[in-house]
């Protein structure tokens, strides 16, 4: 198991070096730069700027300078937000990110699991079809439709909550929020867990279970739940990866303080730190639950070990 | 837990003016999804919003009368034509693609928000100019007349519908930008251009125009501080440099008059506003009559503002300080 996982370890560090050797070219092979702007800036000025932020030098070793920081933890000052470093700038937004991605799994997880169970228990009939059809809703309506719709709704004209902002403390601005993230990754635990069940509960060994004499409660929770988590557990680690690095719509929908905005607003000032710096975060973050997932994995299921 | 999503600011102890003041706290939203801040706003969540998403001025002035705001604001929507290259260099080129915008209908028609239409490049408000605003006369002749004598001026250049002057305009992305460039190169059809449309995000664009590297490009010019020069500057020549380069700064065209630069150079030695005034406006019709550029619209302030709050006073900065405000409950 160990070894295992040291291995898993070992074989995303080729990734995240790949993935930044290939945003830091990409990035500076796009027309236009940090410093282009509606105004020009003199050539004088622009000559300090590029010395100052290191850009002036060829880019290759401009290249190993940028690996050399990251090794040190230092991922560069941003070139638009100026007197902040990148660092700050994402441990500023970062926890807010965190918390908003961690609350909507949870919520859409828990959601989707029951319902899930539930449609399979009651296959084919009307609460199975009943909730096939909710579960579509948030998978066909895009996001930032639905959080323009729940504002109207229950913001503007049934004043039952907040429609966008936050202070530390104000829960309520989060429910509209954290329900729509949570939505759609609901709905596919949903429509996930109602497969796998329908599926296990069709198994030999249920049957089995059945004939013995075992109740439904039981053959639920004791045969049928672990087998039938497997492909649900698969999706959870991108689901969750899902949510961190893609609440940035509802982040500026709601007007929330994330790093949701740093993302899209470096990516078109050309703001190469805060870029590199987020698209490593994110890369990490999605490395670290699929390993997660992985490990979890080989517990629930013992052969994923030995192949 | 992190921050919050505002800047709030509180009345100070220590301001000499504090007793005067009416409003004790005031938080600033930044909110960059402006329909989710017009949802805001009509929770009742904020009092003041400084833009609003156009299509919905119809909307806000049915069901919400008199709180969005639209004023005249000191900046110039504006197409750059390159002149370091043909067939831009020609100034019956560039009449021809000028008096063939119909500007009339940007304002209200294209946009929705009445911006209005410009002819010179000085907006109007402008301190430290006074005179009359410049006005073409072409701009006063019916528009059918004014395509007739375009086409006319293409022909007599060597662009014919058979023939036709192929041209790419670029343009920020955005949708409001897209909409007049679509608008304006239908007008351009019509006497004979064929305009490729070419979009790119804001840093690309920019670059594009700074290196000449364009034919017609979409700019605007917010005045820094209201003055005219801060406009007119805009079409100096440009600076060489060292090493034997030319720095033309914001003038994305290339523009060049060496009367023009004089008239500049004098106005900026000149000490007596009146007549500073006056070799200011001489500069601005050289280049109009020139066609140095074509203005298109002078920019508006978009603010909503909730009854609630007296003390918001429309103006050409749009600058307006809470110290002059106040709120009723």
């Amino acid at each position: 198991m160990l070894g295992y996982a040291l291995r898993r370890v070992l074989s995303a560090i080729p990734i995240v070096f790949i993935t930044i050797a290939v945003c830091f070219f990409i990035l500076r092979l796009a027309p236009g730069g940090p410093f282009d702007g509606e105004r020009a800036l003199p050539p004088d000025v622009l000559r300090n700027l590029r010395e100052y932020y290191n850009l002036d030098k060829p880019l290759p070793l401009q290249f190993v300078d940028y690996i050399l920081g990251v090794l040190r933890g230092d991922f560069g000052p941003s070139m638009v937000m100026r007197d902040f470093s990148v660092a700050r700038l994402i441990s500023i937004g970062l926890p807010f990110t965190l918390m908003l991605g961690f609350a909507a799994f949870a919520i859409g997880t828990a959601a989707g699991l029951i319902a899930g169970a539930l449609a399979a228990f009651y296959q084919n009939k009307w609460p199975d079809y009943l909730l096939v059809f909710v579960v579509l809703i948030p998978l066909v309506i895009p996001n930032f439709l639905m959080a323009n719709l729940a504002q109207l709704v229950f913001g503007v004209y049934l004043r039952w909550l907040p429609v966008g902002g936050y202070q530390p403390g104000a829960i309520l601005n989060l429910v509209m929020p954290v329900l729509i993230l949570s939505m759609p990754h609901g709905a596919r635990v949903a429509r996930l867990t109602r497969g796998s069940m329908i599926e296990v509960l069709g198994t030999n060994y249920v049957r089995t279970a059945r004939s013995k004499g075992l109740g439904t409660r039981l053959i639920l929770a004791r045969h049928a739940i672990k087998p039938a988590l497997i492909p649900v557990v698969s999706y959870l680690g991108p689901g969750l990866s899902y949510l961190l690095t893609g609440s940035l719509v509802v982040e500026q929908v709601f007007a929330l303080p994330g790093i949701g905005k740093y993302f899209i607003t470096a990516a078109l000032n050309r703001d190469y730190g805060l870029v590199l710096g987020t698209t490593i975060l994110y890369v990490f973050i999605i490395l670290a639950l699929n390993l997660l997932v992985d490990i979890v994995y080989a517990w629930l299921d013992p052969k994923v070990r030995y192949r | 837990m992190g921050a919050g999503s505002y800047l709030r600011g509180v009345k100070s102890e220590t301001y000499y003016g504090k007793d005067a003041l009416q409003i004790d706290e005031i938080r600033w939203d930044n909110t960059e999804d402006l329909t989710a801040a017009l949802n805001r706003y009509r929770a009742g969540e904020l009092d003041i919003l400084t833009d609003f998403p156009a299509d919905q001025y119809k909307f806000l002035q049915d069901n919400y009368p008199g709180q969005a705001h639209v004023a005249p604001f000191l900046g110039v929507y504006y197409y750059v034509m390159n002149q370091s290259k043909a067939p831009l260099d020609n100034v019956n080129v560039r009449k021809a693609l000028s008096i063939s915008v119909l500007r009339d209908v940007i304002g209200p028609d294209v946009l929705g928000t009445g911006e209005l239409p410009a002819y010179g490049w000085v907006p109007p408000g402008t301190s430290n100019y006074e005179g009359e605003q410049y006005m073409p006369e072409w701009a006063s002749v019916p528009y059918d007349q004014r395509v007739e004598e375009a086409k006319k001026l293409m022909s007599d250049a060597g662009f014919t519908p058979e023939s036709p002057l192929k041209m790419q305009l670029r343009y920020n992305t955005n949708e409001n930008h897209q909409r007049i460039a679509v608008a304006i190169s239908d007008m351009w059809k019509q006497i004979g251009v064929e305009v490729e449309l070419f979009n790119a995000e804001t840093a690309v664009h920019y670059d594009a125009l700074n290196a000449g590297d364009f034919q017609v490009g979409r700019a605007g010019w917010l005045l820094d501080y209201s003055d005219a020069s801060n406009t007119l500057d805009l079409l100096r020549t440009g600076i060489k440099q060292a090493d034997g380069t030319m720095n033309w700064g914001n003038n994305y065209g290339r523009y060049s008059n060496a009367k023009f630069d004089e008239l500049m150079d004098a106005a900026a030695k000149e000490l007596d506003l009146g007549k500073r005034a006056g070799l200011l406006h001489e500069a601005e019709a050289l280049a109009m009559d020139e066609f140095a550029v074509i203005p298109i619209y002078w920019y508006v302030s978009k603010n909503v503002v909730s009854p609630k709050i007296t003390g918001f006073v429309d103006n050409a900065k749009d600058i307006n300080r809470v110290r002059w405000m106040t709120k009723s409950e």
